[in-house]
This record gives structure tokens, sequence and C-alpha cells, in this order.
């Protein structure tokens, strides 16, 4: 599939799937989370086509990442679920295994002990048959849905650091680099 | 969908046993009687197969599971070295029970879709005599092993999948073999075997299962109203089995009336098949009953959000909980138990 084709294929599922079904999935995970004390927000976006396209043409080792994007790529419809302590975050995480069926359950933690930097619990789960409503084109809708888990501070750190760190306009110097650590050493530590 | 690899294997129990014989295997021809009469499965299987299921997550929470693992080795290399292994992994979970079976692996390709169909069918053996008239006369013999005698008593599943690294990780199954209702499904087909569950959790299935009932019997007419409330304190019965919506509203007998009233309450109608295992907690947290038991032996039973309306309640002493309650209501039903 060329690119165009790729895009238009993507532009069509955003159109006639995502856009219908997101909704319904973050009222879905509201329901879910409902009653559970200490939730600041549930949001949910569907891919939007440019940072879809973006991602599909991305390498890993000079080679494309993805043969067939349109199925590979897991986080066409994504949610987030932000709590306020760290302990929440394990019960919440047990309210999701409870009410979605899950292909892929992670915490990503920076890679070394004496590093700081994102860390949130992600979740990769198919999409609740109670919203797969039989007016969706049949057949191309993704199948599964990312759902991460993340307390304030932890989102707040993402949300900084997705544009200082991750997508820096500019090379950040070592002292910039040990702010933003520490930014995070402060976010992480909080009960 | 046009079928293009067709094998076949030969499963002996083998659970628990050290030395279980390696699956026996061929390939098929896509030609002739059998290919004719293994189309019509595989053509069936998506009618047939109604309960979605799904491959159950990695035991570290990666996305690998070894039976989907097999199933995507099996349709990029369709031989019989890859069947084989899913075969062996049967013959693992197979005991004495099922007993012998004959596992077929159907292939299909739709070209212009890019799409890859794969239905695994398990028959059991059974037994049969076989009535031949030659020049001699006619010679009767007792055959042992005799498959697809019934060609509606069988296990399967079915899959479908573009992509071959992200796909086919859900798909249908369907257990007709059991001499038990349609929608009780081998755990060792699915769980064992498989490596699956069902798609929709058991809280999941069950909140809905429950919401519904409660939902429907809010504006019900009174007989129907009679009915849900009947399901509602046999459902719970069912905990712990795998049901879904239509087999329990079969089991109990449900009028027309409230079946529908039930499945209205549905976000779709075809919810009705899909398969769950029954969770009490969650019955109870979404169609809770309230009872209050007297010091005279008398008991109040009553949906929970009907009940203060159902039994007004008004103190007498508060202080020696000394309560009257007043019902009023059309005697519907009436009966006095004794022993025998």
């Amino acid at each position: 599939m060329s690119r165009d084709e790729l895009r238009k294929a993507y532009e069509r599922r955003y159109r006639e799937c995502l856009v219908k079904l997101n909704p319904t999935l973050e009222d879905y995970i509201r329901e879910v989370v409902g009653e559970y004390p200490r939730i600041d927000r549930v949001v949910a976006r569907p891919k939007a086509v440019d940072r879809f396209i973006a991602k599909a043409a991305r390498t890993e080792n000079g080679t494309p990442k993805y043969s067939d994007p349109l199925n590979q790529i897991q986080d066409q419809l994504a949610a987030r679920i932000v709590t306020y302590y760290l302990f929440d975050v394990g019960r919440i995480n047990q309210l999701i295994n409870d009410y979605f069926a899950s292909v892929e359950q992670k915490q990503i933690v920076p890679e070394s002990e004496r590093e700081f930097g994102y860390e949130g619990w992600h979740h990769v789960l198919f999409i609740p048959q109670d919203i797969l409503t039989p007016d969706l084109p049949k057949g191309d809708f993704p199948e599964f849905f990312e759902l991460q888990v993340n307390t304030l501070f932890q989102h707040a750190w993402a949300e900084a650091n997705h544009d200082l760190g991750y997508k820096p306009p500019s090379q950040l110097d070592s002292k910039e680099r040990r702010r933003i650590a520490f930014t995070a050493a402060q976010a992480l530590t909080l009960p | 969908m046009g079928i293009v690899s067709l094998s076949s294997f030969l499963i002996y129990p083998g659970k628990n046993l050290e030395d279980a014989p390696e699956a026996l295997g061929t390939l098929l021809p896509l030609e002739g009687n059998l290919y004719g009469m293994l189309s019509d499965v595989f053509d069936r299987s998506d009618r047939e197969c109604d309960i979605p299921i799904r491959f159950t997550i990695g035991e570290n929470g990666s996305q690998t599971n070894p039976v989907r693992n097999m199933l995507v080795d099996f349709i990029g290399d369709p031989g019989l070295p890859k069947g084989r292994a899913l075969a062996n992994r049967l013959r693992d979970f197979t005991t004495k029970v099922p007993g012998l079976g004959l596992l077929f692996l159907i292939l299909g390709r739709d070209e212009g879709r890019g799409e890859w169909k794969i239905a695994l069918s398990r028959f059991p053996a059974d037994r049969g005599i076989l009535a031949e008239a030659d020049e001699e006369g006619l010679r009767v013999e007792f055959i042992e092993r005799i498959f697809m005698k019934s060609r509606t008593a069988y296990k399967a599943a079915v899959y479908r999948g573009r992509s071959l690294e992200a796909g086919f990780w859900s798909g249908h199954a369907v257990d007709k073999q059991l001499n038990a209702p349609n929608y009780q499904v081998a755990h060792y087909w699915i769980h064992e075997f498989l490596a699956s569950d069902f798609k929709t959790t058991p809280k999941a299935g069950t909140k809905r299962f429950a919401v519904a009932m409660r939902e429907a019997t809010r504006d019900a007419p009174i007989e129907v109203q009679r009915e849900l409330i009947g399901l509602r304190l046999l459902a719970g019965g069912l905990s712990g089995q795998s049901v879904s919506i239509q087999g329990v509203m079969e089991d109990y007998a449900l009028s027309q009336e409230a079946r529908r009233a039930i499945t209205a309450q549905l976000p779709y109608e075809a919810l009705i098949t899909d398969q769950f295992v029954l969770d009490y907690e969650e019955l109870e947290r979404h169609a809770p009953f309230t009872t209050v038991e007297l010091n005279t032996g008398g008991v109040l039973l009553a949906p929970s959000d009907k009940f203060n309306e159902v039994f007004r309640r008004e103190a007498i002493d508060e202080a020696s909980n000394l309560y009257q309650f007043m019902a009023e209501g059309e005697i519907v039903d009436e009966r006095v138990r004794g022993r025998k």
C-alpha cells in the first residue's frame, strides 16, 4: 500500500469509525472507573491522520518499522486515566483487568535506577464488544486501543517532557537535562 | 473464500501421559467428496462459531500467546510440521472423555481482500456398522473409528485476519459435541487447547446482563416483572458458569415478552449470544435485592431500587428497632409450602 493509499484508508477509518467510537469508548471507561474516588480525568482521542501517517513511516535500523500499519499501530484509539496518587494506580489497573480483555500491559519505568523519566502503566486492550455496534463499517475498525494510567504528576511530567525533552525545539544542554530529571524525580517520589 | 490448504491429524488422548504418541497427519487433496464435505464445514464455520474468543495475554504482560504463535506459523507455512505443533498441543490436553478425535486445519485465502481464514475443527470418533454386498452375499462389520458421523457434533474455532504480525488475536468458537446446552463450551477446547478466553470478561458480561435485567424490570408489565425478578433471583445460582443471555433466557423458559424486554436494554441485539462467566458479586452490585427479616419470622424482599416504593416503613419505636411495614398491590401468586 502506497503512502497515499494508506492516508486515504486511514482517513476513511478515522471519519467513519474512530470518531464515532471515541466518545462511546470514553463513556465506557468512565463508567468502569465511575465509582472510584480520586479520578482526575478520563480522556480518549482518535489518532490524528497526520500523526498516524508519521508513525507509519517510522524506520528501525533503516527498514520500515510497520509492514502493515493499519493493523499494527495499536493506539489509533487511545485513552488515559489520570488519578491522584501512586497507590491509586494499582487499584485502577485491577478495575481495568476486571472489565477489559487485555493483550498487553506493562509499567513504563526509566531504564536505570539512577535515572528519572517518564513513568506510567500502559495497557493494550480489546475494544469492548458493547461499543462495537453493527452500524460501524464491518472489518474496518481496529481491534485494540491503548490505555494509559498515570498520576497527576506523572501526567504533568509526561506532557511537559514531551515538549521539552522528547521533542525539544533545540538540543538541550546537560544543565537543562538535569533540571528535567529533577522535575521527574519530584513527580515520581510523591505517594 | 477459496481453500488453499487442508490437513488432518489423528489425536489420541495424551493428557498427563509421558510418552503420548505423536499426532499422525496428512495433507488432503483439494478435490473430491471429502474436500466437498470440508468445504461445507469451512463455509458454515462463520455462522456456527458464534462465541467471541481471544487469545490470553502472556504471563509477563507481553503480547505473546503460544497458540497464536502456532496458528500464525501454520498460516505462513501450512505444511504438516507446523500443523503437527497444533495437533500435539490438542493431544496434550485431550483426556479419555473427549477421547480419540480427528482434527482438521482448513486454511482459506481471499486474495482480493488480502485476508486469511483458518478453521480448526475437531470431530469425535464414533462407532458404526458397515454393510457391504458382494458376490458372496452381505458382509456386516463393526467399525470403531468413524468421524463426522454427525456433522452437527464437533468443536471448532475460526479466525480471520490480514496481518500475520498483528492479527489473529481473536476469533469465534463453538462446541456442538456436548450433550449440554450449546452455550456451555468445553473448558478444554477454549481455555486449555486454544489458550484463550471469552472476549467479554466475567464482570463486563455480568454487568451488561444485570443492568439489562434491572432496567427491563422498571417499566415492564407486572407479569413480565415477576418473570424478571424470578430470573434475577435464580441467575445468582449460575455464578462461575459460562453463560450467554440467550442461553439463560432459554434455560429458564422466559416468555417472549420478557426476552424482548431484556434484549431491548442491550447496546445491540447480537450481544445476547455473547459468552461470559457469571460473576455473583457483579450481579449483586448492579441488580441488587434488599431483604428485611423480622423477628416475627416475616421476610420482605424486593429489588433494592424499588424496595422503599414497594414497602412503606414507619417507625413504631426506633430505639427498640420496631417498625411497621405496609405493602399494597394485587396478589399475582401465593404459595404455601410445607413438608411432604
